[in-house]
């Protein structure tokens, strides 16, 4: 097995595909083909591009249902599937809440909005809000104030949309994943094992990574989601909160304090909902057919605030499971 | 769906096609362009077809599901794969597998011909036969022989239009740079320079051994007219455009630097391409290095204009004479130099308010405004595409020699004859 890696960015990220073929030609072709598919989603998707069918929506679909691509409808449908299964905690209609937060862009200065404001910007958020009609093939905004942003949810799409392009190729052994964040893992890894990602402690940067825990994926996707990432420090209060790039859509507040959440599943576009939704709330029940947990950092280590790590998963010696 | 016009052009149209059908009926086949014409009198887009779901039909059908004027029915290919993934991208597309249902459907007006080069010449013919309105990607076939008969049946066809892919001609940055160089804003065109760089195999997968042969024809030499005859034929095309004459030889090298696979065509070439006016066109392209991408260059006397993703900006020499609105135009700094962006749609934006800097959220490719060509031509004409057959066949001509030249690593003259129709 001769193992092909590529690496690209899109999506603001570095993606990565690593496959393990007994053809090294035929494997970088095929890499070569899922790569153009991420490079696809992510032109389609692309919430700034002014041109990219996403911004056409927001431009259009508060004024008359627009007619939109069979791909874009079913992401969209997904996504209408995982709203209600994360009981509303996965939104993709966070925008404004991200940008009155200041958290929109990298380089952006973060800023807490007001009380007053919040609730302002939870009557700006709702999927509900977003009509599809699927045999018609569009969508329509029932409120001019909606816009979608796919940003929680496109990278695992796009892994999955080069994870169908894979096996159609007759490749069975691949690692995929974008900004380290989200992957996915196809049959075995180099030395005959499920492909094994590390956890990594985001709140230790110096040395050697710090593993929280390392997860086999059978075939499987993975996501991380945590406040670090794209996160601001408020400093006017009188202790100092780290809030990050994820918004809950029902109080309008941003995610804080030193969290993470982890979801497996077969779809890495269930798992970037999950993991999202997961951050974001403080009582969500997950569903059998994905595992998850969400973690908070404190004095005693990693504690489990939401279900608790697989078994299976290797969990470091700090992971205080919730049993 | 939108309404369609209903042109006075359609109405000829059918009407002169509704007495050829009297006369031929009388004994003769009856053409199936006469059942394809009275589509024009409904209301509904023109239904329409690709052939050929790789690559670039994709983006073919893409593009016409983003034009009201048409209406993707069917998707052919004989790779089951490719019909899978036709039915995931447009479920509500018919999928065939063999063409020949396609041009037995009196419904289907237009077909689009994405397949590989050399599969092009049956499908133009018998495609036209069946009176559809033919579009053809360029080249339009891997030999002259070929390319000939394909072009001198788009001509015979006079009830129908036959569109060859040659991009810019239809793409309106390119096209309002080639008005802005006739009005002699570059002074005297004395040379271009083109290139395309991508980091790529340029190889397609498949889990069958067999089909990735049929899949990669674009790197056999026997069937494949290499870097500067399937990608650079554009490039060249709008050098042509923009001197205003046929090449007269070109001079070639190449080789396979990195892609040491099996292929047979060179990964990285670069071509001198010579015009009678004494100018050259200066064309490279490598799949090895994807450094600086795509651009093309035009040289004159008083400025220099670059042209790349859909945008241009001019360079003015400092001897060179003021036009008068470059005072107010947008500059932006490309290391030592200043560029004046030219900006093909500026009028129209800055009249819906919007900043001609910014991204135009109307941005369309290339082959979408060949397609709306296409398309516009259905409603309107038929009348004499931009890209015609002509057209087609004497860039095809260049490509198939620029790749002789380039295999061969010599230099091949292109007589006047050659470009005979």
């Amino acid at each position: 097995m001769h193992p092909v890696r590529l690496a690209f960015n899109a999506m603001a990220t570095r993606f990565e595909i690593v496959i393990l073929d007994v053809d090294p030609v035929h494997a970088r072709a095929a890499a070569e083909e899922a790569k153009r598919e991420i490079l696809r989603v992510e032109s389609q998707c692309s919430f700034y591009a002014a041109a990219s069918e996403l911004s056409r929506i927001n431009r259009e679909a508060s004024q008359r249902p627009v007619r939109c691509t069979a791909g874009m409808m079913r992401l969209l449908q997904e996504c209408a599937r995982l709203h209600k299964e994360t009981n509303r905690y996965f939104d993709p209609t966070i925008a404004p809440a991200l940008a009155r937060w200041g958290l929109r862009k990298q380089s952006a200065s973060g800023r807490v909005p007001s009380a007053e404001e919040r609730r302002t910007l939870v009557e700006a958020i709702g999927f509900d809000a977003v009509e599809l009609d699927a045999s018609a093939r569009t969508v329509y905004f029932a409120r001019h104030d909606r816009q979608l942003d796919l940003g929680g949810i496109a990278k695992g799409w796009a892994l999955d949309e080069a994870r169908l392009i894979l096996e159609e190729s007759g490749i069975g052994r691949a690692l995929l994943h974008g900004g380290t964040s989200t992957a996915i893992g196809m049959g075995r890894d180099p030395s005959g094992n499920h492909w094994k990602i590390g956890i990594e402690d985001p709140y230790i940067v110096s040395g050697e990574p710090s593993w929280i825990m390392g997860i086999s994926l059978q075939d499987q996707a993975l996501s991380v989601s945590g406040v670090r990432g794209k996160w601001f420090r408020d400093d006017s209060g009188e202790t100092q909160i780290e809030y990050g790039h994820v918004v809950d859509p029902l109080t309008g507040m941003a995610v804080s304090g030193k969290r993470l959440s982890v979801a497996v599943s077969d779809s890495a576009t269930t798992c970037d909902a999950w993991s999202t939704a997961l951050l974001t709330s403080s009582a969500l029940s997950v569903p059998s057919h994905i595992a998850g947990t969400a973690l908070q950092k404190t004095d005693l280590g990693w504690t489990a605030t939401i279900g608790a790590p697989d078994p299976d998963w290797q969990v470091a010696a700090e992971i205080l499971p919730l049993h | 769906m939108a309404p369609k016009r209903f042109s006075r052009r359609n109405f000829l149209k059918a009407g002169s096609l509704g007495t050829l059908a009297g006369v031929l009926a009388a004994g003769e086949r009856l053409p199936a362009e006469a059942a394809a014409a009275r589509a024009p009198f409904t209301d509904d887009p023109f239904p329409c077809a690709v052939i050929g779901f790789g690559e670039w039909g994709r983006e073919i059908a893409a593009a016409i599901e983003d034009i009201e004027e048409l209406h993707l029915t069917t998707i052919c290919d004989n790779f089951p794969l490719m019909l899978r993934r036709a039915q995931r991208a447009h479920p509500q597309a018919a999928r065939v597998a063999d063409y020949r249902e396609v041009l037995d459907d009196p419904a289907i007006v237009a077909v689009f011909i994405a397949t590989a080069t050399h599969e092009h010449k049956d499908l133009v013919l018998d495609a036209l036969q069946a009176g559809k309105h033919v579009y053809c990607e360029a080249p339009l076939a891997n030999n002259i022989e070929d390319a000939r008969t394909i072009a001198q049946a788009g001509l015979a066809a006079q009830d129908q239009i036959f569109q060859a892919g040659m991009l810019y001609r239809t793409e309106p940055q390119y096209r309002s740079v080639y008005g802005f160089v006739r009005s002699g804003a570059i002074g005297r065109p004395a040379m271009t320079r083109s290139q395309w760089h991508q980091k790529t195999s340029w190889r397609r997968s498949s889990s069958s051994a067999e089909r990735a042969r049929s899949l990669n024809w674009r790197l056999d030499k026997d069937l494949s007219l290499g870097l500067i005859g399937e990608i650079g034929i554009q490039q060249i095309d709008y050098s042509s455009w923009i001197i205003g004459a046929r090449p007269k030889a070109v001079t070639g090298f190449g080789g396979i630097m990195f892609w040491d696979d099996g292929r047979t065509v060179k990964d990285t070439i670069q071509a001198m391409i010579e015009y009678p006016g004494g100018e050259n066109a200066m064309y490279d392209a490598s799949l090895v290095s994807g450094f600086d991408a795509s651009y093309d260059l035009l040289f004159g006397n008083d400025a220099t204009i670059i042209l790349r993703d859909e945008k241009a900006w001019m360079f003015k020499e400092v001897d060179a004479p003021m036009l008068g609105w470059e005072v107010y135009a947008r500059k932006d700094k490309f290391y030592k130099e200043t560029g004046i962006a030219l900006l093909a749609n500026a009028t129209k934006l800055d009249a819906l308010g919007q900043d001609p800097t910014e991204d135009d959220p109307n941005a369309k490719p290339p082959i979408w405004h060949a397609l709306k060509a296409f398309a516009d031509n259905l409603t309107y004409g038929p009348f004499p595409a931009i890209a015609d057959a002509r057209l087609g066949f004497e860039s095809t001509v260049v490509a198939i020699k620029a790749n002789e030249a380039v295999q061969e690593g010599k230099r091949v003259e292109i007589s006047d004859d050659l470009y005979e129709l």
